[in-house]
Parts: C-alpha cells; sequence; structure tokens
C-alpha cells in the first residue's frame, strides 16, 4: 500500500512539471507574437526587427526608428538578440529555419548574409511592392542595388569603405609627413618602415586576421573569385599575388605583426586604439571607434586617407561592403514593412554616420554629412580629410568580400590555408592550389543539391 | 552513535600519525599551497581585466595592476535596466534545475544501482548512449520540440530537459553500487519499504556523490550558455551568461566588460567551492559501516 | 523461502520500475526524440536554411567519406582524447589522492587548485597565450635557456596545437574528476587501510591494493563520460585556436559544429554526428564488457 502511495506522488508531480509547462506555454506565444500594448491604437501595425544589444541602445539607430514612428504612424518593436555581430546570426538562422514570423525585418551587415538569405528564399523578394509603388529603386541606390536573377530582396542602407587611418604622435615622433591623396601599396610599405620601431614596440602597420586582407589587392583589381563556368578563380595568378602580398608585411617587410604573433599573441581587433601601431587598414566603420573616449581614452590624434593601390595602376579601387535591409518571406505585414525598409536606406546616414548606399546625393549632402560627424569628434578630422578618403578620390568601388556561390565555406577555406602559408607550414603555389581544389569541391557540392 | 564513536577514534589515531610527521605535512601544505597559488592566476588577470579599458586587455596583459582604475566596466553593467532581472532568473533556474534533477536521478540512480528489474542492463544502457550524439546536433529537434510543448522562452525549456539528466544517474548508480549489498539486504528483512531504504539508507550514506552532483548541476547550469541563448527570447526571461552578451557589438568583442561580466558570475560558483570542500574529508559519509 | 524470494523479487520489480518512471518518461520526450531526430534527419536533404525533407539514403554518410577534412577532424577527436583523458584521469587520481590527506590551509588550498574550473574561458586563453607565447613568453624562455634551440610554436605550430588544447583541458577540467574521486575516497572504509597496514603493505601497495579497486566503480564512470565528453568539447578549442592554424585543431565536435550552424548543411552535420555516436557507442560498449575484469562493485 506504501507503494501506492508513492505512485500517487509521482505521478501528481509529473502532472505539475506538465501544468507548468502548459501555463508557461500561454504567456509564451503571447510575447511572441508581439500582440499591441494596450496603450497603442488598434489599427497600427507593429513591426519587430532582429538588433543586437548594443544597436537597440546606439541613440543614432534610436533616433531612425523615432522618426519613421512620427512620419509613418508605424509601430517598430526590437527583438533583441544576445551576442556580437556573427553570433546572433546563428539564433536568426533557426528562426527564419522554422519558418518564424515573429519578426518581419533582418538587417544584412554583409553581403553574405545576403547571399544565404536570398538564396534559401528566407527573405521576400521586393519587386512587387517596388512596381506597385513605382519606386524607383535602380534610381536611388543605383550600383549599391543587388539584384538574384532579377530578384531584389534588400535595399542599402549604408555602404562601408576602407580606408587608412593614422596615428598622428608617431608619424611626428617618427618625423614623417601624414600621407594625403593617392598613393601605391609600395609608397604604404616604405612609410610604414619608417615608423616601425622595434625598441619601443611600435609597428608601422595594423591589419586583422579577416579573410579580405589575404585578397585584398585582387579585389582593388575587381578581379572575381569565380570563373564564368561558377568554379573557383582561385588559380588566377593575381590571387597568389595578393596572398603573398599580404605575407610579406608582417614576415619580410616586418611593418606589422606576422601572423604567427597575431596568433599566438592574440592581439585584438581594436589593436589600432592602443596606440601602437602607426597606420590601420581598416573599413570606415572604425572612425566611430575614435568617439568613444571612454573605452579607448587615448593621448594622440588619429587621421584618415586614401587606401592605396597596386604600383601597376590596374586596381584603382577603394573597396567595401553595402549593407542592406531585408524583409522576412513570412511577414504578416509585407507593406508596413517595406515602408520602413525604405525609410531607413533613405535617411539612416542622417543620423548614423554611415555612408550611404545612394547614387543621386549632391556633394552638399556629402559634406553636411560628414559636418556632424566632425562635430562629434570635435574637429579632429576635417571635412575635407574624410571627403577625401571616401569619395572626393579618383578610387573606383569594388566589393571587398567574395560573395556567390557556397560563400562562407570558400571564406572559411581561403582563411584556414592561406594561414598555413603565412606561417610558413606551406608553399605559397600549393596553398592556392588547395584553396581552389577545395572550393571547387565546396562550389560543387552546393550546386549539386 | 555508534558511527561516531568510531569516526572519533579513527580521527584520533589519524591526529598521532600526523603529529609524528610534522615537518613532512608542513612541507606538502606548502607545496600545495603554491600548486593553489599558480592555479588561480587566470583568476587575477580577470580581474585585473575587468578594470581596464578593452584597449588594454590584450596591449598590456601583464600589467595586473592597471594605471588608472576603470570602474566603467561595473558600471556598465550593473547600470543596465535587466542586470538584477537576469541574475535572479540564473538564481531560480538554478535552484529549481536543482531540485528537480535531484528528485528524478537520485530515484533512477537508485533503481538501476540496487534494485533488479526487467531490462535493467538494456534501459541503462539506453539512457548512456543518448550522451554520445553531441547536444548541438539536436538543437533545432528541440527547438521545434519546445515550440509544440509550449515552453520555448519559458524557464521550463531549460529546467525540463536537464532535471533528465543521464550524467548523475550513471554517476550516482556507480556510487550506490559501491555500497554494501548488505544493507539494503537486512533492511528488507526488518519490513523497511524500497523507498525508506533509498531515502533513508542510501542517500545519506551518499552525501559526497551527492555534493558533487549538486555542486556541479549548479556550475553547468549558472554557466551554461547555448540553451538559454537559443531558447529564451525575451530580454527579460534570460539568464545572466547570455545577458552579458546583449553589451557585445558588432565590430568585436568588448573582452573588458566581458571579464567584469565574468567575475561578478563567478563569485556564487567560487563561494560553493569553498562551501563543498567540507564534504570531502575522511569520515562523513561510509566510515563506521563495515566495509 | 523460495516463494518469499520470488515474492521479494517481484515487489523490487515493481519499486525498480516506479522509481525509473519518472525519469523515463521526461527522458523520452526530451533526450530520445531529439536523437530519434538527428537519426532521422542524417538521411534527409535538409541541407540549406531551408527545411527539406527528402530521403536521400546514406548520401550524406558517403559524402563523409570523400571530405578529407571530416574525416582528418575524426583522427584528430582521436589523438584529442588520447592525450586528454590518460591525463585528466591518472592526474586527477594523484591530486585526489594528495588533496585528501591531511595538510594545513586545506580548505583554502583545495578550492584554489579546484577553481580554475569555472574561470571565464577568455581568460583561461588570455593566460595561456601569454604563458605559451612562443616569441617572449615564460616557457620558451626557459627552454631557450636550457639550451634548446627551436622551442614549439604550441597553440601557433601545426603538430602541437592540438596536444597543447589538450593539455590546458586537462588542467582546466581536472577539477570535475578530482572531485568525484575525492567523493569516492570517502567512501573507502579506514579499516581496510589500517588493515594492509598492519599486513606490512607500503604506501603505494595500499593505493594499489585498497584504494584503486575500491574506487574502481568511479574510475569506470570517469572513464567512459571523459571520452564521451573529449570527442564533444570544441569550445574550448574555438577559444584557443578556433582550429587552427589550418585545419590542425580542427576536432570533429568543431567541424559539426561549423556544418550546421556556419553553413546550415543540418542533414551533413547530423551524419557526421551519427558516426561519432556509433564510434563512442562501440568504444563505450568495449568497455562495458571489460570492466568485468577491473571494476570491483
Amino acid at each position: 500500500m506504501n507503494r501506492r502511495l508513492k505512485l500517487v506522488l509521482v505521478v501528481s508531480m509529473l502532472i505539475s512539471l506538465l501544468a507548468g509547462c502548459g501555463s508557461g506555454g500561454a504567456t509564451d506565444t503571447n510575447s511572441a507574437e508581439g500582440t499591441p500594448n494596450s496603450s497603442e491604437s488598434t489599427t497600427s501595425t507593429t513591426l519587430r526587427i532582429y538588433v543586437d544589444g548594443n544597436r537597440a541602445k546606439d541613440s543614432n539607430f534610436l533616433s531612425v526608428v523615432e522618426a519613421f514612428k512620427k512620419d509613418t504612424g508605424i509601430n517598430l518593436e526590437f527583438n533583441i538578440v544576445p551576442g556580437d555581430g556573427v553570433e546572433i546570426y546563428k539564433k536568426i538562422d533557426i528562426e527564419l529555419g522554422a519558418g518564424d514570423k515573429s519578426t518581419d525585418l533582418i538587417l544584412l551587415t554583409n553581403p553574405i548574409l545576403l547571399d544565404k538569405y536570398a538564396k534559401s528564399g528566407s527573405l521576400l523578394p521586393l519587386n512587387d511592392l517596388i512596381s506597385t509603388e513605382k519606386y524607383d529603386a535602380k534610381g536611388i541606390f543605383g550600383e549599391y542595388l543587388n539584384e538574384y536573377d532579377g530578384n531584389i530582396y534588400s535595399l542599402p542602407f549604408a555602404v562601408n569603405k576602407w580606408a587608412v587611418y593614422y596615428n598622428k604622435k608617431i608619424f611626428d615622433d617618427a618625423n614623417v609627413p601624414y600621407p594625403s591623396g593617392a598613393w601605391t601599396w609600395d609608397q604604404y610599405i616604405e612609410t610604414a618602415k619608417k615608423l616601425t620601431d622595434k625598441d619601443k614596440g611600435i609597428y608601422g602597420s595594423y591589419m586583422l586576421d579577416y579573410d579580405n586582407y589575404m585578397y585584398l589587392t585582387t579585389r582593388q583589381k575587381e578581379v572575381s573569385g569565380y570563373k564564368e563556368d561558377g568554379s573557383s578563380n582561385y588559380d588566377n595568378p593575381m590571387f597568389k599575388d595578393s596572398l603573398q602580398f599580404f605575407g610579406d608585411l608582417g614576415n619580410k617587410h616586418k611593418i606589422q605583426p606576422s601572423w604567427l604573433e597575431f596568433k599566438t599573441k592574440k592581439l585584438a581587433w581594436d589593436g589600432f586604439m592602443t596606440g601602437k601601431y602607426g597606420m590601420h587598414v581598416i573599413g570606415s566603420w572604425y572612425t566611430n571607434m575614435f568617439l568613444d573616449k571612454e573605452a579607448y581614452p587615448r593621448d594622440w590624434k588619429f587621421g584618415m586617407t586614401e587606401l592605396p593601390t597596386p604600383a601597376d595602376g590596374t586596381g584603382n579601387n577603394n573597396i567595401g561592403i553595402v549593407q542592406g535591409l531585408g524583409i522576412n518571406v513570412n511577414t504578416k505585414n509585407p507593406k508596413e514593412a517595406f515602408e520602413f525598409v525604405k525609410y531607413y536606406a533613405e535617411n539612416d546616414y542622417k543620423y548614423s554616420g554611415n555612408l550611404p548606399a545612394q547614387v543621386k546625393l549632391s556633394a552638399e549632402d556629402i559634406k553636411g554629412m560628414f559636418q556632424t560627424l566632425v562635430d562629434k569628434l570635435d574637429g579632429e578630422i576635417t571635412v575635407d580629410d574624410i571627403n577625401k578618403a571616401m569619395y572626393d578620390n579618383n578610387l573606383g568601388f569594388s566589393d571587398e568580400k567574395i560573395v556567390g556561390t557556397a560563400a562562407s565555406e570558400y571564406s572559411s577555406i581561403i582563411l584556414q590555408e592561406s594561414e598555413l602559408y603565412l606561417i610558413g607550414e606551406k608553399s605559397l603555389d600549393d596553398t592556392v592550389k588547395s584553396i581552389k581544389e577545395r572550393a571547387d569541391q565546396a562550389i560543387k557540392d552546393q550546386t549539386s543539391k | 552513535m555508534e558511527g561516531a564513536k568510531e569516526v572519533g577514534s579513527l580521527l584520533k589515531t589519524n591526529n598521532k600519525l600526523q603529529s609524528k610527521f610534522k615537518l613532512s605535512t608542513f612541507l606538502i601544505s606548502f607545496v600545495i599551497f603554491l600548486m593553489g597559488l599558480m592555479m588561480i592566476v587566470p583568476f587575477l588577470f580577470m580581474i585585473s581585466a575587468a578594470f581596464k579599458t578593452n584597449a588594454l586587455v590584450f596591449a598590456e596583459p601583464l600589467n595586473l595592476i592597471p594605471e588608472t582604475i576603470n570602474w566603467n566596466n561595473f558600471q556598465t553593467i550593473f547600470k543596465h535596466d535587466y542586470f538584477f532581472k537576469w541574475y535572479g532568473n540564473s538564481v531560480y533556474i538554478v535552484i529549481l534545475t536543482m531540485a528537480a534533477r535531484f528528485i528524478v536521478v537520485t530515484m533512477a540512480a537508485y533503481a538501476f544501482a540496487r534494485l533488479n528489474f526487467p531490462f535493467k542492463e538494456a534501459i541503462f544502457f539506453l539512457f548512456i548512449s543518448t550522451m554520445m550524439i553531441p547536444p548541438d546536433t539536436t538543437i533545432i529537434a528541440r527547438y521545434m520540440l519546445y515550440k509544440h510543448l509550449h515552453i520555448y522562452d519559458t524557464s521550463w525549456a531549460l529546467i525540463l530537459p536537464a532535471t533528465f539528466d543521464v550524467f548523475f544517474i550513471f554517476l550516482l548508480r556507480q556510487f550506490f553500487m559501491g555500497l554494501p549489498k548488505e544493507i539494503s539486504e537486512s533492511a528488507v528483512v526488518d519490513g523497511c519499504s524500497q523507498f525508506k531504504i533509498y531515502y533513508r539508507i542510501i542517500l545519506p550514506l551518499a552525501v559526497p556523490a551527492l555534493v558533487t552532483m549538486l555542486l556541479f548541476t549548479f556550475i553547468w547550469t549558472w554557466n551554461d550558455f547555448v540553451n538559454p541563448f537559443i531558447f529564451i527570447s525575451s530580454i527579460d526571461k534570460q539568464l545572466v551568461t547570455v545577458g552579458l552578451e546583449y553589451f557585445q557589438q558588432e565590430a568585436g568583442t568588448d573582452y573588458a566588460l566581458q571579464m567584469a561580466g565574468a567575475c561578478i558570475i563567478v563569485i556564487i560558483p567560487v563561494i560553493l567551492f569553498a562551501l563543498s570542500q567540507k564534504y570531502f574529508i575522511q569520515g562523513i559519509a561510509s566510515t563506521g559501516i563495515k566495509g | 523461502m523460495r516463494s518469499l524470494r520470488a515474492m521479494l523479487r517481484t515487489d523490487e520489480a515493481r519499486a525498480g520500475l516506479l522509481f525509473v518512471l519518472p525519469f523515463f518518461i521526461g527522458f523520452l520526450t526530451f533526450n530520445i526524440f531529439p536523437l530519434i531526430y538527428a537519426i532521422f534527419i542524417s538521411f534527409v536533404d535538409y541541407n540549406t536554411l531551408k527545411p527539406s525533407f527528402n530521403f536521400i539514403g546514406f548520401d550524406n554518410f558517403v559524402r563523409i567519406f570523400h571530405d578529407h577534412i571530416a574525416l582528418s577532424a575524426y583522427v584528430k577527436s582521436f589523438i584529442y582524447t588520447l592525450v586528454y583523458v590518460p591525463g585528466v584521469i591518472i592526474l586527477s587520481f594523484l591530486l585526489a589522492s594528495l588533496l585528501n590527506r591531511k595538510f594545513y590551509f586545506r580548505p583554502v588550498s583545495r578550492t584554489m587548485i579546484l577553481v580554475p574550473y569555472v574561470a571565464n574561458v577568455i581568460a583561461i586563453a588570455m593566460v595561456w597565450s601569454i604563458i605559451l607565447d612562443p616569441y617572449d613568453g615564460p616557457v620558451n624562455a626557459l627552454l631557450n635557456l636550457v639550451g634548446i634551440d627551436n622551442p614549439p610554436l604550441w597553440l601557433g605550430g601545426v603538430s602541437t596545437s592540438l596536444p597543447t588544447i589538450a593539455l590546458i583541458n586537462v588542467w582546466q577540467n581536472i577539477a570535475f574528476q578530482t572531485i568525484v574521486f575525492l567523493a569516492a575516497l570517502q567512501g573507502v572504509p579506514k579499516d581496510l587501510y589500517e588493515a594492509a597496514e598492519l599486513d606490512g603493505a607500503g604506501r603505494w601497495r595500499r593505493i594499489k591494493h585498497v584504494t584503486i579497486p575500491m574506487v574502481s566503480p568511479t574510475t569506470f564512470f570517469l572513464i567512459i563520460t571523459s571520452i564521451i565528453n573529449s570527442f564533444q568539447n570544441y569550445a574550448s578549442v574555438r577559444s584557443l585556436t578556433n582550429g587552427g592554424p589550418g585545419v590542425s585543431s580542427r576536432v570533429i565536435s568543431l567541424n559539426i559544429y561549423e556544418e550546421a550552424f556556419t553553413y546550415n548543411r543540418y542533414s551533413y552535420a547530423a551524419a557526421q554526428a551519427i558516426i561519432l555516436f556509433v564510434i563512442i557507442l562501440i568504444i563505450t560498449i568495449i568497455q562495458w564488457k571489460g570492466q568485468k575484469k577491473w571494476v570491483h562493485y
């Protein structure tokens, strides 16, 4: 009989556990569907957008959103995903893959994300909305507008171009004039050599471990990562040259930490802010780093100038990425979501300091935009400096990444194999050969499905 | 009573032994203490990095005491609207998980260790085999399962799966099996129910093993990142480990802030480690019982 | 007498099932279902972000055998396990024996020794990258001093990265195994030692003939679970080398993680996981059969 009692006990425990799930579930559906608050008028739609924790607190982003709410009467809520810019997409992947409808808008902060979500059918094609509204997307965004087989899945809100940031104190100490105007990579190396001072622990140059440093000069020449037939183009000698060029900076010229040093010492993505490097080749998002004097207190001023070009004159391009905004294919509010996509793409630059991905802006518009940034930096650099580094130069524009079939694998393969060359474990020829072979396999696997 | 006396006399003889070799004990104590000092080096780095600016964390890692103490990291964290809520959520989930797991796991382990029932070995091996599939492989399955059970984005999505834990059944089974068979046999003859044997005899004899389970249940649940990251989506329901990730930005990790967060998170596990040590001392459990 | 035994046995069986029942129900839902799902998707073509459930037989499995990176990742996991498991088991047993004796400041010293277990992974990666820095780290400086000209690159070297990670993990994870051994040592009856001492057994013989057999059920548990965990651990690999240099420390669990969450090839990742599952299962079965020889319950 005693045992019977135990059974009752166990069963009741299980029931209470299950009951717990039931009640928990009820509250869950409420919050996930994003039911409008009682304070909102019942007619207005509420959209949701995936953002990371930092953006959710970013006053510039909040101002665009506020302005949008005011101008359109559409409400916008945040689905804040914890983690950095890469980590958050792991969660977004799972939700989109499961056909989640709760969040309407997806920021596509790099072209590989756009590629992945567009090709997997996770994004809503915007063509119908564009044509019914007679929206002049091509006129406004020109070359920055991305299309997949004639479908538009996103509008670009920013273009992130590259530049050289430099530490004026290190230049002054070494008695080297600040760089300005067009220059070649050879000149960059010469300058960096003059700045490098091993005894003081100062390197003339700093670069990170992104894949696109491995083929930077190739992209400047607008050489594609793919051949006409879709296979990898890594056997093109330019890729070999650009990898060798990058390796030499640390291993031969010794103007920046070698790859091995970078990795084993775990040098940081924000290392330039320590004031130990003369110049830093990086995207224009880096300007914001100088605004944050709390996290990065410094006793030196920075300057910026345009990206150097290959000496043979065949690669007069700056590189960069276009950032876009897309809509969840399962959205319940396509029209309203498109309203926000348009609004954000057209207006973000006015608030954020991002470079607009628009082709119709006048020189005055651009200068006005830079003025806001310069004011925030207390005049550390001039409008002219930024304008020359970004726009008012003879550089064209080309995508910084290799974007296309199996882009994420391609990128990993390049990093894995190039690393072996950079630490002297593999010859240059073997390295590019195995990149080509492995990338071809990845492309084949992807297309055969 | 008998047992306690015996333990007491054992400790006494032990002391006599020890006093003979006082010098060697002292030397060993010193060596162990030095080892301990070496082992806590990462903590010194954590604490030092927490008071630095991010730029200096990797630039001057050997400067354990930064020139200017930077309180900003802690301020940022403490000022966040949800920080204390997250901390509370973590405490709540951990305690519930510990309680639920304790009941369910000790019962099952008892049955596997000390009772005979059909297919016992087979069922046990089936249990163990589920540990062999990498948990990441099943994330999507679990995501859909929790949505269907309506426990997604609730604390149950973390508590329930953690309750049915094979790892500790295995651990406790091994411990329970090591206890002399004669105890239960004589108890059964005396008319004790199985529940009474489990509750009154076996559990008290396995205190060190139970403390081990509770300690590590606490640590693993407390430090868990993947599960709350995937299965909790509302910011106010999040746990403190994942919550700190809301401070991360697109471009790269703010290590100084992360270390400050790690310091705050790690306090409770460190205290528990220290407190639990008293349960791993000769005489706490089965001494005094016939071997 | 006989009928009493029989009754006891059925009673016992009923009680046994009852004790296991709560766990079993939850287990079916939360452990078995996801496992079955993983087996299921390894046979379909769910290899993009969008779910797709077309049955493709063993294609995902066949593909693994043409994938050099995946195949070598299995081998790397195996090597990792060969370094990690003996290291962690032997050292934790010695450490537990040491920490179990009487010494001064016992609570403080014990806590300090065991507490790296809860240290932040990034802090650990940071500390070890400083210690093992091939340029100006203390370890290589010492090796230089004793006349070794080409000291290893540790985490930065193609052949050294994997064993280095394994040893760092031994160092960090040892607290768990040590505490479990400590708990087991508490259950060794004192009088057994005393009897052995009376027989004139020295310290080593006492360990060999009393301690090791008495804690063998625990050792068995620790070996099996350490092997399972060593095949699944990728978090520390990610923070220490992220699989590099090249793919020299890319263990299978990291490969599976990347296949699933970077490339969204869920079916292919599941197939790799199933193969890993089978490998671990075989290893475990062999140990299970072998336990009769050395585990004393």
